[in-house]
C-alpha cells in the first residue's frame, strides 16, 4: 500500500515539473486578424508571381512570473487551415468560387510561401521562402524543445523572455508571403490561413 | 489537491494570429499578334501566277492563356460579291463571259510554324502545319477553313485549327492546348508561338486549283464552282481577312 502511494505521488510530482507554467504571459501583440487579397489578372503577375513583404508584423512579448522561473522560453509556430472539414482535398486552397467550368486542377497549398525575417535573423529559416504541403505541416519559425537563449545576444533561436519593446530585432518577426501560379490551375477566388502560434516550451 | 495539480498541467501559454491569403485567380486569355495591317499579294508577272506568291512569317501569333485553349484561324469578307467570296473592290475591265468575279476565301493558303499537338480527336486535316505544296499538284492541306456564310463560326473536328481542336474532351493532346505562355518557353520552338506564312497559288488559268474545303475533301477552285470549266478570275483588286480566334476550351 505505501508501495503504490509512493508511486502515484512520483506520478503526481512528475506532472507536476512537466507541466508547470515557466512564464507570466505569451503575447502577440496585435493578435488581430489580417486578411490579404492577392488579384492575378495578367500574364506578367501569372508568371512572375506576387510578392507581399510584411503581410504582417508578429511583434513577441514573453514576460516572466513575478518570481523568476529560468525554465521560462517560447516557440513560434505556423500551421495552415484550408477548412477541409468542408471537404476540402488536403493538399488544395479552399474554393470560394470557379470562373467558367473549373474543369482543371484548384490551386495546390504548396503554390503559398513564406518568409519570416528579423534584423537577428533568430530563425534557422530566416529570409528563406518555404512552402507547405499539405494541411497538416507545421513549419517552425523558433522550435520547440531548444535550449534557452536570452534576449540581448541577437543570435539564432533566441527563446528567453523579452519582448518586441526592448529587444525589437529579436521579438519582431516580419512575414512576407509570395505567391506564382503559373497557368496550372482553375480561374477562381481561393482562401487559405496561416496560423501562427506562440507557445511557452514546457 | 490533486485537481489543482492537473488544472496547471493544462495551462500553457499560447497566443495565436491569423493570417488569411484570398487569392483571386481571373482568367486570362491573351493572344499577341504582330503582323501587318495589310498583306498585298500583286500578280504582275506571268512567273507569278505559276508559281504563286509566299509571304513568309507574316504575322507571329503568341499566345497567353490561364485557361485551356482552341485557336483557330477563319477566312472572311463583308459578302459584298458573295458570302465566302473575295470583296471584289475594282474591276479592271475584263467583260469577258468567262471572268468571274467570285474567289473563293479558301483561295488563301496558310503555314503555321509548329505542328498542332492538341488534335488527337481530329478526323480531317487537323492543321496547317504542311508544306506548301508544288505548285504542279493542287493540294488541300494549306487552304483557309472558312464558313459557307462567311461567318465566324469555330471549325468542326474534321476542319483545321492552329492549336487544339473541336471538342471538350478534357484529355491532354485530344483538343484543347494547355495553359501557358509564350514567354516562359525554353527551346527553338513552343506550342505558344506560332509563325503564319501565306501563300496565293492562282495558276493559269487563274482558278487557284487550291481552294479547298477546310477538311479538303471538296474542291472550291473558280472552276469547280463555277461549274464551267472555262471561267477563271477576273482582273481586278480583290480584299478579304483573317480572323484569328483564341477561345477557351468549353
Amino acid at each position: 500500500m505505501v508501495k503504490k502511494l509512493v508511486s502515484l505521488m512520483f506520478v503526481l510530482c512528475c506532472n507536476c515539473i512537466t507541466a508547470q507554467i515557466h512564464c507570466g504571459s505569451v503575447s502577440i501583440v496585435p493578435n488581430s486578424s489580417v486578411n490579404q487579397i492577392v488579384v492575378f489578372d495578367d500574364t506578367t503577375k501569372y508568371i512572375g508571381g506576387i510578392t507581399i513583404n510584411s503581410v504582417t508584423k508578429l511583434r513577441v512579448k514573453v514576460e516572466d512570473k513575478t518570481i523568476v522561473d529560468p525554465l521560462c522560453s517560447w516557440n513560434l509556430k505556423m500551421f495552415i487551415e484550408n477548412n477541409s472539414g468542408a471537404g476540402t482535398p488536403i493538399d488544395e486552397w479552399e474554393e470560394i468560387t470557379n470562373y467558367g467550368n473549373g474543369a482543371g486542377r484548384n490551386p495546390t497549398i504548396d503554390l503559398l510561401q513564406v518568409r519570416v525575417r528579423n534584423s537577428c535573423s533568430t530563425s534557422p529559416a530566416d529570409n528563406t521562402f518555404r512552402n507547405f504541403n499539405d494541411a497538416n505541416d507545421i513549419l517552425d519559425i523558433i522550435s520547440d524543445m531548444l535550449p534557452i537563449t536570452n534576449a540581448g545576444s541577437c543570435t539564432l533561436n533566441v527563446n528567453g523572455p523579452g519582448s518586441y519593446l526592448t529587444n525589437y530585432d529579436e521579438f519582431n518577426f516580419d512575414i512576407d508571403i509570395r505567391l506564382r501560379p503559373g497557368a496550372r490551375f482553375n480561374p477562381g477566388i481561393y482562401n487559405l490561413n496561416i496560423r501562427f502560434r506562440l507557445e511557452e516550451n514546457i | 489537491m490533486i485537481a489543482g495539480v492537473f488544472g496547471t498541467a493544462n495551462a500553457q501559454l499560447i497566443d495565436e494570429k491569423d493570417v488569411t491569403v484570398t487569392m483571386d485567380l481571373q482568367p486570362v486569355l491573351q493572344l499577341d499578334m504582330t503582323t501587318a495591317n495589310q498583306l498585298e499579294f500583286v500578280f504582275d508577272d506571268i512567273n507569278e501566277y505559276y508559281a504563286g506568291i509566299t509571304n513568309y512569317a507574316a504575322t507571329i501569333l503568341k499566345v497567353s492563356s490561364t485557361v485551356s485553349w482552341d485557336l483557330y484561324a477563319v477566312g472572311r469578307s463583308s459578302g459584298s460579291t458573295a458570302d465566302g467570296f473575295w470583296d471584289q473592290q475594282i474591276d479592271y475591265g475584263s467583260d469577258n463571259t468567262n471572268a468571274i468575279n467570285q474567289l473563293p476565301l479558301s483561295l488563301l493558303e496558310l503555314r503555321q510554324s509548329q505542328p498542332n499537338s492538341g488534335a488527337g480527336v481530329a478526323t480531317g486535316i487537323s492543321d496547317y502545319s504542311a508544306a506548301f505544296s508544288p505548285s504542279q499538284s493542287p493540294n488541300a492541306g494549306n487552304s483557309l477553313f472558312t464558313n459557307p456564310d462567311g461567318s465566324i463560326t469555330a471549325p468542326t473536328a474534321d476542319d483545321k485549327y492552329i492549336g487544339g481542336h473541336a471538342g471538350t474532351s478534357g484529355v491532354a493532346g485530344d483538343d484543347f492546348m494547355p495553359g501557358g505562355s509564350y514567354m516562359n518557353q525554353s527551346g527553338s520552338t513552343s506550342d505558344y508561338y506560332y509563325a503564319i506564312d501565306y501563300r496565293i497559288l492562282p495558276g493559269l488559268p487563274a482558278i487557284f486549283p487550291n481552294a479547298h474545303s477546310a477538311d479538303g475533301v471538296t474542291a472550291q477552285d473558280i472552276v469547280t464552282t463555277s461549274t464551267d470549266a472555262g471561267n477563271y478570275a477576273e482582273p481586278g483588286v480583290y480584299t478579304m481577312y483573317v480572323q484569328y480566334v483564341l477561345l477557351e476550351d468549353q
